[in-house]
């Protein structure tokens, strides 16, 4: 597979197409390896962001990595690709409960999971009213700052 | 007869500046949803209070055909009124004229009020909604924003000077703004950025909306420029209103005394059952301050920046107080980067201009992490322990319940001059959680017994019981007192009145290097 060589703020990032399949690329970059999936142009959220990268480290889910995610580089403060509906760990931590269940009814501020972080039970409200349409993490899932936790469909 | 053609020719000339850039334009601006300059000023002040200077002045640049565009007032109106009785100087930016642009002449009317603000010791109230730099005076234009950056600097901690963004506030014009004491915008009306999407597209080919870039949300939830975020125009102008009712005028004035509706010696005997029986269990403190404060009221200061971290201005027994205070409701009310930085600006707000302190702790600890270490906790963390250690105003605290290691310390403890510290009973004052204390003094030991496990149990049980009260802090005195939770409001009245004649100093210099 083919090499790719570029530099960002003065860093020499080597690029290595590991897999490629129609949906699906898997990079290695500066010896980390990163999954991109590809989501077809027409249901792209936004231009902003075409792919969603995540280290295959990481168990079950898609960080809602900031476009491409480069070690070194400084990633955008919004992380892009995620919407309104979104529900995002806003510390690292353990899930410790996952309180609704997809195609509930949720409002502002219900609590629709607890992760344990700081020894802190830490309640993690709804951001939007509407349904859920997907919970991404499972039980005991340990997950990082920013990731998604459940996904909010407006209704 | 001649002396009343006068006056109507007064009458007129006053009349026209008055329309700005006209009706089409005022129209224009109603549009879009946004007041007009002058029927801002309407708002913030005082009925029929408003005195106006300069609504003559004109530009003085003979460039690009601009001697022949004169409008009376030159984009910008200044002038005094009063807020509650109170005198405040106000400028308001007027888009209907060339696009509200900054020229020299413009930019001479806003450090005029700015300098009689400063000599009379009264706030400034700014209201900018101006398109950038008039490109046709060329650096007579940087020059007045210049004046203004020297002038917002020399008057910080001298007079409090409030910022209302409505509307455009782009470039090196943010700069005013962002050395002001307080930022509002509004979801209607309001952006700010250093550079605007069409060069963050060109520089970096990155899409991104206004609204993302630089809308009230953004400022107010993630960048923390912005300090309030209301819905429309008038709700700011009415916010600035109910904020100057808890500042006073100048930095050798007393905040505001309001007569209390509130009984002094209220018992607070909710709070006797606030603490929840499980130390990982949260609850919203802010139902603590609720409680313990004149009437409930508590004016929220970047309220959706750092929830982690709650600030803002309550009363006890009708005098201002500022409130810090840990949240355990958000990410376990741990000390971060953006929540030190948002109550460090806070604390020195409060300590510039009198504003005794009220510190509400329940801090697990600093967050650990390579975010945290890497986005430079060391340094940011110092700036609320500078802060805090600075202030010389009244400053008491009360441990509500976790009070651990260097985040105790930093959060108004004795050895950074709190006058008074409580703790209710529920209180844990200790260097680290029990768990982890029994963990690095006993594990060694208990590789030698024969159940390990239970060992370490019964050590972390012994340790909690001996360090995680606040016994051991009232012992040494390092609190004045461990008090029932529902004798709270009542401690701190008697407290802050003890104090109310409390004079401290810093040593003379020219100023600390706080770690910016």
């Amino acid at each position: 597979m083919k090499n790719y060589k570029f530099s960002v703020g003065g860093e020499e990032f080597t690029a290595r197409i590991v897999e490629y399949t129609e949906d699906k690329v898997v990079v290695d970059l500066n010896g980390s390896t990163y999954d991109v999936e590809l989501i077809p142009e027409e249901s792209a959220v936004s231009a902003a962001s075409p792919v969603v990268v995540s280290p295959t480290a990481v168990p079950n889910t898609v960080a809602p990595a900031p476009a491409l995610r480069i070690p070194g580089a400084s990633t955008p403060a919004a992380p892009a690709g995620l919407s309104a509906g979104d529900v995002t760990a806003p510390i690292p931590g353990v899930v410790k409960q996952i309180s609704v269940a997809v195609g509930d009814k949720v409002t502002v501020g219900s609590v629709v999971a607890v992760l344990e972080a700081m020894k802190m039970e830490n309640q993690i409200p709804a951001t939007s009213n509407g349904t859920v349409s997907k919970i991404a993490v499972a039980l005991g899932d340990s997950v990082l700052d920013g990731q998604l936790l459940i996904q909010i469909e407006a209704s | 007869m001649k002396k009343d053609n006068l006056i109507k020719q007064l009458k007129e000339k006053r009349n026209q500046a008055r329309q700005g850039g006209g009706e089409r334009r005022i129209e224009a601006q109603h549009n879009k949803g946004k007041l007009t300059a002058r029927e801002r000023l309407k708002i913030l002040l005082d009925p029929d209070s408003f005195e106006e200077f300069d609504v003559f002045a004109i530009h003085r640049s003979h460039d690009f055909g601009m001697e022949d565009q004169h409008i009376s007032g030159d984009g910008v109106v200044v002038g005094f009124g009063t807020i509650e009785g109170r005198i405040v100087y106000v400028y308001a930016q007027d888009f209907t004229v060339s696009g509200g642009s900054l020229g020299k002449v413009h930019a001479d009317k806003i450090c005029k009020v700015m300098e009689m603000a400063m000599k009379v010791g009264a706030p400034v109230i700014g209201i900018p909604d101006s398109g950038g730099a008039r490109v046709q005076e060329g650096i007579d234009s940087l020059a007045g924003y210049g004046d203004i950056f020297m002038l917002n600097v020399s008057a910080s901690g001298v007079i409090p000077q409030i910022s209302a963004i409505m509307g455009p506030c782009a470039g090196g014009a943010v700069y005013s703004p962002a050395i002001t004491d307080f930022v509002l915008m509004n979801r209607q009306s309001s952006y700010m950025f250093v550079t605007g999407p069409k060069v963050v597209k060109t520089v970096l080919n990155e899409d991104v909306s206004t609204d993302q870039l630089g809308g009230a949300m953004i400022h107010a939830s993630r960048s923390g420029v912005a300090q309030f975020i209301t819905d429309t125009e008038e709700d700011t102008l009415l916010q600035i209103r109910s904020l100057m009712g808890f500042i006073p005028s100048n930095n050798m004035e007393e905040p505001p005394y309001a007569v209390p509706m509130d009984v002094s010696e209220r018992r607070c005997e909710e709070l006797n059952s606030i603490i929840p029986d499980s130390p990982s269990t949260p609850y919203n403190v802010i139902d603590v301050i609720h409680s313990v404060v004149d009437d409930g009221h508590f004016l929220e200061v970047s309220k959706e920046f750092a929830k982690n971290i709650v600030v803002g201005f309550s009363r006890l027994n009708g005098h201002p107080v500022g409130i810090v205070a840990n949240q355990p409701n958000f990410i376990a009310g741990v000390l971060d980067i953006d929540s030190s930085i948002k109550a460090a600006r806070f604390v020195r707000f409060c300590d510039s201009f009198n504003i005794p302190l009220l510190i509400l702790e329940d801090v697990p600890g600093f967050l650990p992490g390579t975010k945290q270490e890497h986005g430079g906790i060391i340094r940011n963390g110092a700036k609320l322990l500078y802060a805090i250690a600075e202030a010389t105003v009244p400053k008491i605290t009360v441990i509500l319940r976790k009070a651990y290691g260097g985040a105790y310390i930093v959060m108004n403890s004795h050895h950074l001059r709190a006058d008074v510290v409580y703790a209710w009973p529920t209180a844990e004052i200790a260097v680290m959680g029990a768990s982890g204390a029994a963990e690095i003094i006993f594990r060694r030991k208990a590789e030698k017994t024969e159940n390990p496990e239970e060992f370490m149990a019964e050590k972390e049980a012994e340790y909690k019981e001996r360090f995680s009260n606040p016994y051991r802090a009232a012992e040494k005195s390092y609190i004045e007192d461990v008090i029932e939770p529902a004798a709270t409001r009542i401690r701190l009245i008697r407290s802050f009145e003890m104090l109310s004649g409390k004079r401290d100093s810093n040593p003379p210099r020219k100023h600390g290097n706080i770690p910016l």
